[in-house]
């Protein structure tokens, strides 16, 4: 199979983390992703849907879907609420340079997203916050891909 | 792959270890936290976190270290971490987190007092 998509709504609560992190890395180890962009993809996703969980909502409220597309040439994870209208890619990079004092505790997770997907994307539509991220796969002897499905 | 986070405490003379195994993420990381926060309460200056059996971190994970770590300092103390696997080494990498925590490639060299790798 070339191409495969699986998307997943449920409720904007921390309980729910694990069911959206684990259809995307169920997905991916289907399609024989390596486990050094399984762990990649799944810490990305898990940072995106955590803001989602923390912010988006009034406690207790609200849905996030996770839909998340695997093709030949990469792993694609969009992230969207009906929250408050929040942009997480103009969030500054925190300073890394401090020492312990100085150093806030947070504002790591986007930092993450960013550093581990190859291309992130963030837009605001139909009342939506949509956030996309993309891992290119790797190829070679050493990427352990097949498409036999 | 695990979904939770195991918690354990040992003694080693007077160092407490804490093993953290499984999965540090926004769900299970307050367990950590909790244990951790007892042994700053309970007194303990110099703890040791053995992380061979972390299979994996997020940033509600590294926070909780981090908190830790501040406390201990503000008090004259200090953590070390033990047994990175290459995935959670990198995420401390991209996180600047190496800088901060004295990273011992063995428990065993951690609890020796060494110098960190």
């Amino acid at each position: 199979m070339s191409r495969e998509t699986r998307r997943i709504t449920v409720p904007a609560t921390l309980e729910h983390l694990a069911t959206l992190t684990v259809t995307v890395t169920d997905l991916l180890r289907e399609h024989g992703i390596p486990e050094k962009n399984v762990f990649e993809v799944d810490l990305a996703v898990d940072e995106a849907c955590t803001n989602v969980i923390r912010y988006a909502y009034g406690a207790g409220q609200g849905e996030v879907t996770v839909e998340c597309t695997v093709t030949p040439d990469e792993v694609e994870v969009c992230i969207s609420d009906h929250g408050h209208r929040f942009d997480p890619l103009a969030v500054e990079t925190p300073d890394l340079t401090g020492g312990v004092e100085d150093r806030p505790i947070g504002g790591l997770g986007v930092h993450l997203i960013r550093s581990l997907m190859d291309r992130v994307t963030y837009e605001y539509r139909e009342g939506k916050n949509i956030l996309c991220m993309a891992k290119v796969r790797e190829r070679g002897a050493n990427a352990g891909e097949s498409d036999h499905l | 792959m695990s979904t939770n986070l195991q918690v354990a405490e040992q003694r080693r003379g007077d160092t407490p270890v804490l093993s953290l195994k499984g999965r540090m993420d926004a769900t299970t990381s307050p367990d950590a936290e909790v244990q951790l926060t007892r042994l700053i309460e309970g007194g303990d200056r110099h703890i040791v976190v053995d992380l061979s059996e972390l299979e994996y971190i997020s940033s509600a994970g590294l926070r909780v270290l981090l908190a830790g770590l501040k406390r201990l300092k503000q008090c004259g103390g200090a953590m070390k971490l033990a047994a990175l696997r290459p995935e959670i080494q990198k995420v401390f990498d991209i996180a600047g987190f190496n800088r901060l925590f004295a990273i011992y490639p063995t428990l065993e060299e951690a609890l020796g007092g060494g110098q960190a790798g």
